[in-house]
């Protein structure tokens, strides 16, 4: 043996028994690292809504494994770590749990219907505070869920409920979106009347260790905050940390001969302080007479912090364009970006690090992994028109 | 490229005299079997066979499966709503006539078969020979008074799942036709497992049944009929259930009919129509948003017939009113006119069409459409020793329906700008003489259709939708008919219907199945008669269907099982056997097959029926 040799067997010695000494939590949490992928989960339709489907698109390698147990065509998509959920919508109301390394076989499938719900209870969303504890947002329903999403049994999934219904005059405010911040979880209410956003949009928080509503807004009567804007349809915790911002599209109503969408330009890009709550519109949509990028439809935060907004014409032959936000002149511009992400069918767009994932309807349903930076455009071909899309974990030993 | 009225009338023009000195008019061919029944002139090949129904029963499915090429796809559930559609076609693709008028539909979409009144039916035939419809359409026939036996004759019925029915005919004197009325209800409270339930903790698997809710149907309908006049009224009230089984759930469709055929002298129809369609969901209970409104269509045509000529007009209109949101109006109008004329050349035939239509509609806001149409058929027969053979090719065009121009459903809008579908078939037709000599000919039509500019729904990314001409699709088929009698107390009647339909639109479901239509369709029915007695059996099996345009979700297989027994009820010795009033049981769908034709509305399961007819 060489003494090159002999060195090199000395310095490994202490590895080699570093790695015999390791205690099981730490063995698993090595190999398990290793063993981990990201996959972007997605909602699927039918392009006339005669079916819907999930799909898994790998982030490696862009793979995809599609038409995953097929269902009805209102469905929405929510990951979880190394799990998922399909929320089968208005009609459907269930709860259908996934591990993420067996996407076509369900854990469960749970009902999301009260006994003495009169209507759809429509969920919307189920968001994970904890491993035994989620909140379930019921679009149709006056009454939010809280849920054990880990439940073996239907019987263990509903461990309470938050009365929302005094949020709107009709008893059911349109929880639409809902995210974690701070210990609370905060709630978007519609309040819609007829399909129609005739009310601002309120902001409600819950405190997840008590499940009483906080009051965010003392000066006034109501628990609940006003928001400077319509029909807020998402909402999300900025990258800092220190604020929430919320997408509203202002809604709209048809046209007297009800041939045409007319949108309501009451809608923006809302930031809120989780320091002291307070709110400031970051970018308006405009006037019906000038509405510079049309009815907002989708947003997202990058890593760097930089907002994206997808926006366009709601109407049947319209598309949507991306649109690059600058904060400090409350303006967005679309100018430079690629003509990949301009007059599309756009049908939802969401972040992962620091890519765009947009989804595209049309003759050819895709997703589109946009890089800003780079930037660079992957295209990912579907069989079917993605409608939500999701990140979560998946391991290939489960 | 869309093509514009102008070079379409040329097309059409060009199309009928360049044809002229290729055919001459045989004026010592007289009008063929059945053309006086049909709405327009008629072209020639074999006549089809016409197939005897079995009106003993009131289900017009049970009556109607038999026919080959005919699908039928029902909203579940006794006397719901049934679309026919034919050799692969949609509902909207074929039109239904009875004793050779055409039936008004709702704004132009399919007929819903349960507003007729079942038991005037006598028999009925599929024609892909003079149809108007893309795919053919279906002749439905009641039976010349002078054929009864009875000028009167009432009956009634009970069955499973609340069905009830009456009946009465009536032979008016002096030959002035008759009469029919006809009044059927059900519950269609059959049971069914409910997986959207919400959680029981009695039932945690959901596998306890539970009864149907908000099914029930009811019809009233009147016919009175003679020599090829009539007058038809029905009024169908069928509540929709959700998919959810709602307990709460009001949601009811109610359609009135009201249609007259007149035949003058001379060779002339008139056909008059009107259409109310009223659907209710005040609670909300199949959409997101209550909804309440009225469609209103009316109809008047005039058809004339003179040697190889025939002239039809048109003149319809359509009518929507929606009481929950008032400014949501609609008036559209729209006239037909349509020039046919015939040749024919020893065992050839040409029949050129060419339709102008003119349509408007309010608020003005909205295009006006002024569409020309040509058809055309081409056949020959060739004829063997052992068989008669038809080859043909038709082309055909279908005008879009108010609907798909004008309608308002929510986040559905119509197109005005929707133009109209286009087919070209090639059938070949053979009626192959049969081995045993008391039976009838076997029938089988081999046929191929392309469709272009097919119109089909789209979506945008926020879920608005139009109607569209994007879709291109190909369907091949091979149907067979048998109607054979082994022995003079036996009739066997089979069906065999194999079809492949292709989606060939440019985009992602190219190459897949059309959703709604079943790879393989049999029927076979087995009866024995022994003077007054009558026994039967029959199997209706449908496989291979998809309920979406991916195939995604495939329906299940239909097996259905039943058995009859009919007979006399002697009531006195003194009466002529033939005088008695007949009862008939029937068992039907006996291994209680599970299935639904329309995704999450299923079809009862095994039920039974028991019926009484009195001839007075």
């Amino acid at each position: 043996m060489t003494l090159q040799k002999k060195l090199i067997a000395t310095l490994s010695l202490p590895l080699f028994l570093n790695a015999c000494f390791l205690d099981e939590d730490e063995r698993n949490s090595s190999r398990l690292a290793d063993d981990l992928s990201h996959v972007a989960v997605v909602a699927t339709r039918a392009a006339d809504y005669s079916s819907g489907a999930h799909a898994l698109v790998s982030i490696d390698d862009n793979s995809v494994q599609q038409n995953l147990d097929p269902t009805g065509s209102d469905i929405a998509i929510r990951a979880d770590g190394d799990v998922f959920y399909r929320i089968g919508r208005y009609g459907t109301d269930t709860v259908t749990r996934y591990a993420s390394a067996n996407p076509d076989t369900p854990i469960y499938t749970y009902s999301t219907q009260d006994p003495d719900d009169v209507a759809s209870s429509n969920p919307y969303d189920i968001i994970s505070v904890e491993d035994n504890k989620a909140y379930l947002l019921r679009y149709g329903a006056g009454k939010m869920w809280i849920v054990n999403p880990s439940a073996a049994t239907e019987g263990d999934f509903k461990t309470g409920e938050i009365d929302l219904t005094g949020f709107d005059a009709d008893g059911v405010p349109e929880m639409a979106a809902a995210t974690e911040a701070a210990g609370l979880l905060f709630v978007v209410l519609q309040r819609l009347s007829f399909f129609d956003a005739v009310a601002p949009s309120l902001l409600v928080a819950i405190d997840i260790s008590t499940d009483e509503i906080v009051d965010l807004d003392p000066n006034s009567a109501s628990l609940a905050l006003e928001l400077p804007a319509y029909n807020a349809s998402a909402i999300q915790v900025r990258e800092n940390g220190a604020e929430l911002i919320i997408l509203a599209d202002g809604g709209g109503s048809f046209s007297a001969d009800y041939s045409q969408y007319n949108p309501r330009y009451d809608g923006g890009i809302v930031q809120v302080s989780l320091a002291d709550f307070s709110t400031a519109l970051l970018l308006d949509d405009g006037t019906e007479a000038n509405a510079p990028y049309g009815q907002f439809m989708g947003l997202a935060e990058l890593q760097n912090g930089q907002l994206w907004l997808l926006a366009g014409d709601p109407n049947f032959g319209g598309t949507q364009s991306l649109f690059a936000v600058d904060e400090a002149t409350q303006s967005a511009s679309n100018a430079g970006l690629p003509a990949d992400t301009q007059n599309q069918q756009v049908t939802t767009m969401t972040s992962n690090d620091n890519e765009l994932w947009m989804g595209v309807a049309g003759n050819s349903p895709q997703i589109l992994r946009f890089n800003p930076a780079t930037p660079s455009i992957t295209t990912i071909p579907l069989e079917l028109v993605p409608l939500a899309i999701d990140f979560a974990e998946t391991r290939a030993d489960n | 490229m869309q093509r514009q009225p102008r070079a379409r009338t040329i097309f059409a023009i060009a199309l009928y005299w360049l044809s002229l000195p290729c055919f001459s008019t045989d004026s010592s061919r007289g009008p063929i079997q059945g053309a006086t029944e049909l709405p327009l002139l008629t072209t020639e090949g074999d006549p089809a066979t016409v197939y005897t129904l079995d009106t003993a029963t009131p289900d017009i499915r049970s009556q109607l499966q038999a026919l080959p090429g005919l699908t039928l796809r029902s909203s579940g559930g006794l006397g719901a709503y049934t679309e026919s559609s034919l050799r692969g076609g949609s509902g909207r693709q074929s039109f239904v006539l009875l004793n050779g008028v055409t039936l008004l539909t709702a704004g132009g979409e399919a007929l819903n078969l349960s507003l007729l009144p079942t038991a005037a039916l006598s028999s009925a035939r599929v024609d892909t020979q003079s149809n108007s419809g893309l795919s053919g359409d279906l002749l439905l026939f009641s039976k010349p008074s002078s054929e009864y036996t009875h000028n009167t004759v009432i009956g009634g019925g009970v069955g499973s799942f609340g069905e009830i029915q009456m009946s009465g005919r009536y032979a008016l004197p002096h030959d002035s036709g008759t009469l029919f009325v006809q009044a059927r209800k059900a519950q269609n409270d059959f049971s069914l497992r409910n997986p959207l339930k919400p959680y029981d903790p009695n039932d945690p698997e959901r596998l306890r049944e539970e009864a149907r809710q908000n099914a029930s149907t009811r019809n009233v309908s009147g016919l009175w009929t003679r020599a090829g006049q009539l007058l038809l009224i029905s009024d169908n009230v069928e509540q929709i259930p959700n998919p959810r089984n709602s307990g709460n759930n009001r949601a009811e469709l109610r359609t009135q009919l009201m249609q007259a055929g007149l035949r003058l002298a001379g060779d002339h129809q008139v056909r008059l129509g009107y259409l109310n369609e009223r659907f209710r969901d005040h609670e909300a209970q199949l959409a997101q948003i209550a909804t309440d409104t009225s469609n209103q269509t009316y109809s008047a045509a005039w058809t004339h017939e003179a040697g190889p000529w025939a002239w039809e007009s048109e003149l319809s209109a359509f009518a929507t009113r929606d009481s929950k949101r008032p400014q949501a109006t609609l008036d559209a109008q729209r006239l037909r006119l349509q020039l046919a004329r015939h040749w024919h050349v020893n065992h050839s035939g040409l029949r050129l069409a060419s339709q102008l239509l003119w349509e408007g509609a309010k608020p003005t806001s909205r295009a006006q459409n002024v569409d020309i149409s040509p058809g055309f058929d081409a056949w020959h027969i060739l004829p063997f020793s052992a068989a008669s053979t038809t080859l043909r090719l038709q082309y055909r065009e279908r005008v879009p329906t108010f609907f798909e121009r004008y309608g308002n459903r929510g986040l559905f809008q119509g197109n005005p700008k929707l133009r109209t579908e286009q087919a070209l078939s090639l059938t070949s037709e053979w009626q192959i003489k049969s081995a045993f000599s008391s039976s009838a000919p076997l029938n089988i039509a081999l046929f191929h259709r392309w469709l272009w500019h097919g119109i089909t729904p789209q979506y945008n990314a926020r879920g608005t939708g139009q109607s569209t001409n994007a879709a291109k699709a190909q369907v091949t088929g091979v149907t067979a008919f048998h109607h054979w009698q082994p022995m003079s107390a036996w009739s066997v009647r089979g069906r065999i219907d194999w079809q492949n339909t292709v989606d060939t639109s440019r985009n992602t479901v190219h190459g897949k199945q059309l959703p709604g239509r079943p790879e393989w369709v049999v029927n076979a029915q087995l009866e024995h008669q022994q003077g007054l007695w009558r026994q039967g059996y029959s199997f209706h099996f449908e496989d291979g269907a998809f309920y979406d345009s991916p195939n995604l979700l495939r329906a299940p297989t239909v097996r259905e099982h039943t058995l009859y027994l009919a007979g006399p009820l002697r009531l006195s010795r003194g009466r002529a056997g033939g005088d008695d009033p007949r009862w008939r049981v029937e068992a039907c769908n006996l291994t209680d097959n599970r299935h639904a034709r329309f995704n999450g509305f299923p079809e009862p399961g095994r039920h039974y029926r028991l019926s009484l007819e009195i001839p007075l």
